[in-house]
């Protein structure tokens, strides 16, 4: 089942009535593709968040029945690629009220270069979304994309961002 | 079925043991429907009260509602309520349809063994991405021999189980289901103690053979026996006072604790608590408390025990347990609930067995 924008934000108010402190939580990947309607819905729920706030986030996912697949990241370290520290400054804030929850998204071009490392056929779509719906320029890609460290060969993501230039950027 | 019969019926059906006057129903079915005009109410429960299916009873100055379970004709009129709640909650939304129609194909014929299904707090659990079952089997005579039933019985439960498995697999959703006899079930809607059973009765709809399932309501409640619905309750959440209270009914005492008032709860929600709060010394006390329980005429429902592991994502803790008690009684249901929990892919987890040995020898010196 793919989880819509609306369903996601049910879950996370049911999350957030459980919390005890604040937790701010950056949507990455598909899961903020879908906050940012970029796209209509996603196949797993992923954030990026402080150790702090995973504890207390974790405490409340072990506490409520429920069937999501939550992947939590930590200090953007994310799909194992390390985004630059800036991304927090980059981060667009997700326009929902919670009582404890403060929601944001990866920045755009942030989602666009963690998916190049990968380009799978479904990666493909979605960098293709975010280039056409926030007009990102070749130049803003190919920075951003060199600004991320990944874990084991380095040369798949490289080929993989010549490849996704090509494509998109002809 | 006109909307005020529906909404009359689904309050009542929701709060069974609750008080209500006319005007208190009123009150109840405006917050939950946004709609209720007294005089619409109070006519439609005239009407209904001269139909046989409800009870007025005079309190002080007030008159009491309740459901007329003496009245057979009831049933039908409870088991056309559920379809009607079943058909508006798959009417909107299609993933709820189209899971509820599999249910119906999967389990409508082909379980002998099996009374009724019910779906619980349905819209809820939606949300979470899990949807939640009641099975309840019925206790079948041994006509064919206690042999026969007792196969039937349990190879039923195992093809609930892989259908349960597909289903998860098949919509990409979190199932959680119980699966009670009709005597447990009865037993748990009886007991005075805070149950899930209880809380179930507040958020079902039964997806399948709706008039058995109000017959085992009847039945209990021409046994005089005054059914009341609960609120839910997250184990997670109950009071360190009222876990303190409950340990010690269930012949369990801690150094340190004293033992005062508290909420009830049924021995095992307690367990599921204690496994939750995550406080090793108390987890492994776990097989003596239950071990306490097995001589008792209230025994631990090892069903609902691993129905609340499943739901709270402990099975492998909890059969890491029972294996660990299973070393210290035959108990047959003991036995089976571990068969089944490791015949259905469940892992044991990892628990301190020196700890669990220690305690066991501590209370009962073997």
């Amino acid at each position: 089942m793919e989880i819509k924008a609306g369903r996601l934000i049910e879950f996370l108010r049911e999350v957030d009535k459980e919390l005890e402190k604040e937790i701010r939580l950056n949507a990455v990947g598909g899961t903020a593709m879908t906050l940012l309607g970029l796209k209509t819905s996603t196949l797993d729920i992923d954030f990026d968040m402080t150790p702090e706030d995973k504890k207390e986030l974790e405490r409340v996912l072990d506490i409520i029945p429920h069937g999501f697949k939550v992947d939590r990241f930590t200090g953007g370290y994310i799909f194992s690629q390390q985004l630059p520290d800036d991304y927090l400054k980059n981060l667009q804030p997700i326009d929902e009220k919670f009582g404890k929850i403060r929601l944001f998204a990866l920045a755009p071009v942030d989602i666009v270069a963690t998916k190049i490392a990968r380009l799978n056929e479904r990666d493909e779509q979605d960098i293709e979304s975010c280039i056409k719906k926030y007009k990102l320029t070749r130049e803003a890609v190919t920075r951003r994309a060199g600004q991320i460290a990944h874990t084991g060969c380095e040369e798949i993501p490289k080929e993989n961002l010549r490849i996704a230039l090509k494509k998109f950027f002809p | 079925m006109d909307h005020t019969t529906f909404m009359i019926l689904d309050e009542l059906t929701r709060n069974l043991g609750r008080d209500f006057s006319i005007h208190g129903l009123t009150e109840e079915i405006r917050r939950d429907y946004r709609t209720g005009y007294y005089k619409n109410i109070y006519d439609k429960v005239i009407a209904l009260k001269e139909s046989n299916d409800l009870l007025l009873t005079r309190v002080g100055r007030s008159s009491v509602v309740t459901l007329n379970f003496k009245n057979y004709g009831l049933l039908n009129l409870l088991s056309q309520l559920e379809l009607i709640k079943k058909r508006r909650l798959t009417g909107g939304d299609s993933e709820t349809g189209m899971l509820f129609s599999e249910m119906n194909s999967l389990f409508g014929h082909g379980f002998c063994a099996i009374d009724s299904v019910s779906a619980i707090n349905h819209e809820k659990n939606r949300s979470l991405n899990r949807v939640e079952f009641l099975f309840i089997m019925k206790d079948l005579k041994a006509g064919g021999g206690e042999e026969k039933t007792t196969g039937i019985l349990e190879d039923e439960t195992y093809r609930i189980s892989e259908k349960m498995r597909s289903l998860e697999r098949t919509h990409n959703l979190k199932i959680d289901y119980a699966t009670l006899s009709e005597t447990e079930f009865s037993a748990l809607v009886k007991e005075a103690d805070h149950n899930p059973i209880k809380e179930m009765l507040s958020s079902k709809i039964v997806l399948t053979n709706q008039e058995n399932f109000w017959s085992g309501m009847k039945k209990i409640y021409d046994e005089g026996i005054n059914i009341k619905s609960a609120g839910e309750v997250n184990p997670a959440k109950i009071a360190e006072e009222d876990i303190v209270h409950n340990l010690s009914r269930f012949g369990y005492r801690e150094m340190g604790a004293e033992a005062g008032a508290g909420k009830d709860y049924c021995i095992e929600t307690v367990v599921t608590s204690l496994l939750l709060k995550k406080d090793a010394r108390r987890i492994e006390a776990i097989p003596v408390i239950l071990r306490k329980n097995l001589e008792k005429d209230r025994k631990p429902v090892f069903n609902l025990l691993i129905f609340l592991a499943g739901k709270y994502n402990n099975s492998g803790k909890m059969l890491g347990l029972l294996k660990s008690l299973s070393r210290h009684s035959d108990d047959k249901s003991l036995l089976d609930a571990v068969t089944f929990m490791e015949k259905t892919g469940v892992m044991p987890g990892e628990i301190d067995e020196e700890s669990v040995e220690q305690k066991m020898r501590l209370y009962y010196g073997d």
